[in-house]
């Protein structure tokens, strides 16, 4: 693999330091794709909105940040 | 009477306090969800879609989780869903990426070419490394008077090369670059890897930092401009395609 990047390859390849962290994962909801992050109470919640439907951002409920049921 | 209209208050009573909590908690969640109160509605259904492709662009291998990424195997089938959505008529590509791995941007690049449906992109921000390429790819392109773009040979960073098959190979996988964006946009190859090789303009390294209207005047990008211009291009993109078809059917 070849990265073709401005970005220095110690900045993309730095330690990180919360590892314990939960991984975003990709789920589909109703139709629309959406990356979700288990909070602290174990629910999802909405990181970002993978839609290229730009209706999809105007619903209420697939907010970033907001808690799926 | 008085006695009906005491039982009306005292059902209604307690229902008000709760319906006001409930707007509160909802007003309070959106101000910390996304710091305002409100988004704008819009009731119908859109025939324009839009690919926004931000951070770095992922391909064979995941980054690690510091790295705002856009992912090659959420793009592509996005693409392919656009191309045989009907109801879609047009795609608005996004442009905020500061590069990365060179075959999945240039999948995606060659994805959106080969489009059937009219696209155009804006760079916004910046398009640098392999989002050139992508920038590049739509029918028609525009840049943000602010944004930039930056130039730059393909290389193992901070790494001597060490033999020569390795250079033959990054040489080839540049070329490859090249070509895409030579075919795609009105810039010619002379010009481009002038630009990709000239010195003194990068502080630590070789390479252009190409800034909006210098990007118009090279011939990389079509028109500075925004989102208004973009979406009035694309309408005027598929007015065509639909004159073109009435055409071919009389």
């Amino acid at each position: 693999m070849i990265l073709y990047t401005m970005m220095p390859q110690e900045l993309i390849f730095q330690q990180s330091y919360h590892q314990e962290q939960s991984q975003p994962k990709l789920i589909n909801h109703n139709g629309i794709p959406v990356i979700v992050e288990e909070n602290e109470q174990k629910q999802q919640q909405i990181v970002r909105i993978l839609s290229t439907n730009p209706q999809d951002y105007l619903n209420e409920n697939y907010y970033p940040g907001q808690i799926l049921s | 009477m008085f006695e009906n209209n005491e039982r009306l208050h005292s059902d209604e009573a307690p229902q008000q306090p709760n319906k006001n909590e409930e707007s509160k908690g909802g007003i309070l969640d959106k101000i910390q969800q996304l710091g305002q109160t409100n988004v704008a509605q819009l009731p119908q259904d859109s025939n324009i879609h839009c690919l926004t492709i931000v951070g770095q662009i992922e391909g064979h291998m995941q980054l690690p989780p510091q790295n705002k990424t856009t992912k090659y195997e959420h793009v592509i089938p996005q693409i392919v869903a656009i191309e045989q959505n009907p109801k879609i008529e047009g795609l608005l590509i996004i442009l905020n990426t500061v590069g990365g791995d060179v075959e999945a941007g240039l999948a995606i690049a060659e994805m959106i070419a080969s489009l059937s449906k009219p696209s155009v992109s804006i760079v916004l921000g910046g398009g640098h490394s392999i989002g050139v390429p992508i920038a590049v790819s739509t029918d028609y392109s525009y840049i943000a008077g602010t944004a930039t773009m930056t130039i730059h040979p393909i290389r193992l960073t901070g790494l001597v090369i060490g033999v020569p098959q390795t250079f033959e190979y990054l040489d080839k996988m540049q070329e490859r670059v090249i070509n895409f964006v030579r075919e795609h946009s009105h810039i010619s190859e002379e010009k481009f890897k002038e630009l990709m090789f000239s010195k003194g303009n990068l502080t630590r390294d070789i390479g252009t930092n190409v800034v909006g209207g210098d990007a118009v005047s090279y011939g990389l990008i079509n028109e500075v401009g925004g989102v208004a211009q973009a979406i009035k291009k694309l309408n005027e993109l598929i007015e065509q395609g639909r004159q073109n078809e009435e055409q071919l059917l009389q």
